[in-house]
């Protein structure tokens, strides 16, 4: 009996125990969270904030105005529409050309003979591995040598071949039973028709995450078009150039950097799931 | 390319053999952006795994709220370093954020110059970028974690395994895999790393943050020296190389089985 009370207390001050410590983790996850959050609020509320209320009062939303986003717009000297421009065309022309090239060849390196499938995705991987520094040096001379610097083509070219599509693509047609190309051979199908009636079709998963990872990594690039481009920009390019080495006109830096993140950020706001699983599938899966 | 000495501009160059290498290694400025680079990724590398791995843990179980908390972590990975790199120079301005924060507290009799003091610049440049990758290796993490059965959470349970028993003996063992490569992925961008370094502080003050990855671009493009960025290009993937395959093997080691 008193054995029973003792285990009862016991029991009853552990749970205690572990209710606090759940407490006090919990309050260290949303400080971290709010901690995270800041400059996340920060920057989005001061695209709308005068400089000088920036400085004076951080934190609250005082003296809201568009006319950091207006003056952003018709800056005659910066013209954010033609920014947008290049870089829609940019990220979809890039994006299409990996949409028809990947997968075939993906294709191709997952049903030939291991041999060859093995010696071919080490090529690719080691194209993931090699740090875009090595490749943009040499880049750079062959463009100028082939006239494609300073071209939005010589860009397109750039992003189209792509390492990490045709891992994930691969790894995924894998996974596909081969009894289903057998079937359509049988029946008559030809290769061609096999890829794009059979597995074109089954890739759709795999192809969206090689689409947001690549879409955003496109849209977001900065090196690459910095040293590719001469007198087009792409947005992220462009508002680096429009706020210049010491721009500290917060309202209207914020106005720029919230204007070249506003397309990936409605994107990533309505479809997150798709976001998260696309951009981290690829670690997950190498 | 790594053994001519092109500049980029001219046509013609001449095969030096290992010179370029050579070169390297006489090079206080490589040698100082070895060591810039290595305290970077170090420091990034622990915060990030260390943190993400808690954060992690924490949001393991969805609930709308930690789902809520995870989108906001994942945000800075979605946005461009460019923006990243902006958010935070407003943060460390002269008149910026932080300073704000430290003299509402008035904690500060002096302003501190963030990303213009030599001494400090590196590490507030590890915090921005400690604050952008967070999330991406937070998920990298959770995923590991949802693949540890419930089971084995509940079997400890059984046998009277405290909280920090549970996370000991079954969550950090079987979080290994998903761990290294998180560490993996980590430590290849730290060390990649362009984007943030060139608009934050663009590799000053006297290069005090200018990494590996900033200091090739600047040398093949700035100063026109192709082949020897190129060689110093060589070098990092070599580097990155053998760290991949120093850490596969040793978290290949450390891996266990239930």
């Amino acid at each position: 009996m008193k054995n029973q009370i003792v285990i009862e207390m016991n029991k009853a001050y552990k749970k205690n125990h572990i209710q606090i410590k759940d407490f006090v983790l919990k309050v260290l996850l949303v400080i971290t969270v709010i901690a995270f959050a800041v400059p996340l609020y920060i920057s989005f509320i001061n695209a709308f904030k005068t400089t000088e209320s920036i400085i004076r009062s951080p934190f609250s939303p005082t003296h809201i105005t568009l006319e950091n986003i207006r003056l952003a717009i018709v800056n005659p000297y910066v013209s954010i529409l033609g920014m947008y421009k290049n870089s829609l065309t940019i990220t979809i022309c890039s994006l299409c050309t990996i949409m028809a090239i990947s997968p075939m060849g993906a294709y191709y390196i997952a049903r030939t003979t291991p041999r060859r499938s093995s010696l071919l995705t080490l090529f690719f991987l080691l194209g993931m591995m090699i740090p875009p520094q090595i490749r943009i040096i040499s880049l750079v001379r062959l463009y100028v040598d082939t006239h494609l610097i300073g071209t939005i083509l010589g860009l397109i070219i750039f992003y189209s071949g792509n390492s990490l599509a045709i891992i994930i693509l691969t790894r995924f047609i894998k996974t596909i039973p081969i009894q289903l190309e057998e079937a359509a051979s049988i029946d008559g199908a030809s290769n061609f028709i096999i890829f794009w009636k059979i597995i074109f079709p089954l890739l759709k998963p795999a192809l969206a995450s090689v689409l947001i990872f690549n879409g955003r990594m496109i849209w977001n690039d900065f090196m690459t078009p910095m040293l590719l481009l001469k007198n087009t920009m792409t947005i992220t390019l462009g508002i680096v150039t429009a706020i210049g080495p010491y721009g500290s006109n917060w309202g209207q830096v914020f106005a720029y950097v919230l204007l070249s993140v506003l397309p990936v950020l409605i994107l990533y706001l309505s479809m997150q799931k798709y976001f998260i699983t696309g951009i981290t599938g690829g670690a997950m899966k190498g | 390319m790594s053994f001519t000495n092109s500049d980029g501009l001219t046509r013609d160059y001449d095969f030096i053999g290992i010179a370029n290498y050579l070169r390297l290694f006489s090079d206080d400025k490589f040698i100082n952006s070895i060591w810039v680079t290595t305290q970077f990724v170090v420091i990034v590398v622990i915060a990030v795994n260390v943190l993400g791995l808690f954060i992690a843990v924490m949001l393991k179980k969805a609930s709308k709220a930690n789902n809520i908390y995870r989108s906001i972590f994942f945000l800075p990975v979605v946005i461009s370093q460019v923006a990243v790199a902006y958010i935070w120079k407003n943060i460390y301005a002269y008149d910026g954020l932080l300073d704000y924060i430290l003299q509402f507290f008035g904690m500060m009799a002096t302003r501190i110059n963030w990303i213009t003091d030599p001494k400090i610049a590196l590490y507030s440049l590890c915090v921005a970028e400690i604050w952008r990758v967070l999330g991406y290796h937070m998920v990298l993490i959770l995923a590991g974690l949802q693949t540890i059965p419930e089971e084995l959470y509940e079997a400890c349970d059984i046998d009277g395994g405290s909280r920090w028993d549970n996370f000991r003996h079954i969550t950090l063992p079987l979080v290994i895999p998903g761990l290294s490569i998180s560490m993996i992925m980590c430590t290849i961008g730290a060390l990649k790393q362009y984007d943030m370094v060139r608009v934050l502080t663009d590799g000053g003050p006297v290069g005090a943050t200018a990494t590996i990855g900033y200091s090739i671009i600047d040398r093949a493009f700035n100063y026109g020296m192709m082949g020897y960025a190129s060689s110093m290009a060589v070098v990092l993937f070599i580097i990155i190389g053998i760290i991949t395959i120093i850490q596969n093997t040793y978290f290949n080691k450390k891996q266990v089985d239930y």
